[in-house]
């Protein structure tokens, strides 16, 4: 068993490696932790070399692996990165839902099958206050994109990012994704991280290494402790919760963070991580 | 003003905030928080290089200074000169150390060897030992070119990056 494994069979460390595969996104949303818009700085990983990085964390112990951005679709030949990387482990991608036109749709049935499931922002059954944070006619998109990827026969989860959301609201949201086709198991809350432009607008909770989830994640710019840190606040990139500017071979930022996770287990206990 | 950022406390990377417990790790090391992996290793080994060793701190001073100056650096011959000059050195060895004037006369032979030393080391360094052999032995002699070395490092990471004396 490798160190990675039993760090993550033990619960020390996550089980997902995160993968930002860039940072642009045709969305200016109020809450974005790495302040992705069209015209940002793009910092892609190579996509060619997301297989690779798969396969790695596979031998290296990891469970499963999440592709983040940015919006990852964004990317060129994102979906058959993804279906090599599914090969070698469950893999979710994070996407905002709104650019699955019919070319991008055929080039996703690559994914039909395979253990890749689609995590889709929505944030409320209310188009307007959905649209609100996430730009106009979002809502619309979202809701037409998650039956048309089902019916394609890829997996769908929504997940919905909010400062308390409100029981009825909730309600009328699960309402919404199961009438969707998305499960209840395939449905996230989680609550906006005061990070990036979630600073600028006043949102979210403060969140520090112990309050974030111990999971692994790559960028462009290193390596960091969760895919909570690498963040960008006023055009710069975050820098307190870099592990390692080294992300290949893996086993290196992999060390650091199982080093830093073990210290802070050596601490008094402070419970387990708030966000997840 | 620096050519790369110089982390703070604020902005520290996880493997880099042991070194900002105690404050302000200064320039060079908050340029090296950039790399927090490289920072992990350079410090420590920078903290035994130019430490307490079996070689005296007012040797090892000389070898600092005199390479620095040597070697033209702004940030590490405005720093050393000040740590020199809380050490004890005295003005006309300040002097000597910054290629201003001979050593004093009560200079002794070591303290001249050194001098001579560092100024090979920076300009031909297959020499440098030789000059060290008639008064150091040899888990000394390589402790100074280590010294000496990590100097030349330091002199010339300091001066490309433009750090802030």
């Amino acid at each position: 068993m490798t160190a990675v494994a039993e760090a993550v069979s033990g619960g020390l460390i996550g089980g997902r490696l995160w993968l930002y595969a860039n940072y642009h996104c045709n969305l200016t949303c109020a809450y974005c932790l790495t302040e992705s818009a069209p015209a940002v700085a793009r910092r892609q990983i190579p996509v060619g070399g997301l297989p690779g990085i798969a396969a790695e964390a596979r031998e290296a112990g990891f469970t499963a692996l999440g592709v983040t951005g940015g919006e990852p679709f964004l990317v060129a030949g994102m979906a058959g990165a993804l279906a090599a990387m599914a090969a070698e482990l469950p893999t979710v991608v994070l996407s905002n839902g709104t650019l699955f036109t019919p070319r991008l749709l055929n080039e996703l049935t690559v994914l039909a099958g395979r253990d890749v499931a689609v995590q889709i922002s929505l944030d409320s059954a209310d188009p307007e206050a959905n649209d609100e944070m996430r730009g106009p006619r979002n809502f619309a998109r979202v809701v037409d994109a998650i039956p048309r990827l089902r019916a394609r026969g890829i997996r769908v989860r929504v997940a919905t990012t909010g400062d308390g959301v409100e029981p009825d609201a909730l309600a009328r949201l699960c309402e919404l994704h199961r009438s969707l086709g998305v499960s209840d198991e395939d449905h996230v809350v989680r609550p906006i991280v005061r990070r990036g432009r979630a600073i600028d607008h006043g949102l979210g909770v403060d969140a520090g290494l112990a309050d974030l989830p111990a999971e692994l994640t790559i960028t462009a710019d290193g390596a960091f402790w969760s895919p909570f840190g690498p963040t960008v606040h006023g055009g710069r990139l975050d820098t307190d919760l870099l592990l390692t500017r080294t992300t290949r071979p893996l086993s290196i930022p992999a060390a650091a963070m199982l080093r830093i996770a073990g210290a802070a287990t050596s601490r008094p206990a402070s419970g387990p991580p708030r966000i997840r | 003003m620096a050519r790369v950022e110089l982390v703070t406390a604020e902005r520290a990377p996880l493997l880099a905030r042991p070194f900002y417990a105690g404050g302000d790790p200064g320039p060079i090391g908050a340029a090296l928080a950039n790399v927090p992996e490289l920072m992990e290793v350079a410090m420590p080994f920078l903290g035994v290089v130019y430490g307490p060793t079996s070689v005296p701190a007012r040797l090892k001073e000389i070898v600092i200074l005199a390479v620095s100056s040597a070697n033209g650096c702004r940030y590490c011959t405005l720093s050393h000169t000040a740590v020199a000059r809380r050490m004890g050195f005295a003005p006309d060895e300040l002097d000597a150390l910054l290629g201003q004037a001979p050593p004093p006369d009560r200079w002794d032979a070591v303290e001249r060897a050194l001098l001579a030393f560092s100024e090979a080391l920076s300009h031909r360094p297959a020499e440098a030992v030789d000059l060290l052999r008639p008064h150091f032995g040899e888990p000394e002699i390589v402790e100074l070119v280590t010294l000496g070395s990590a100097t030349v490092m330091l002199n010339r990471f300091a001066t490309a990056l433009e750090l802030p004396a």
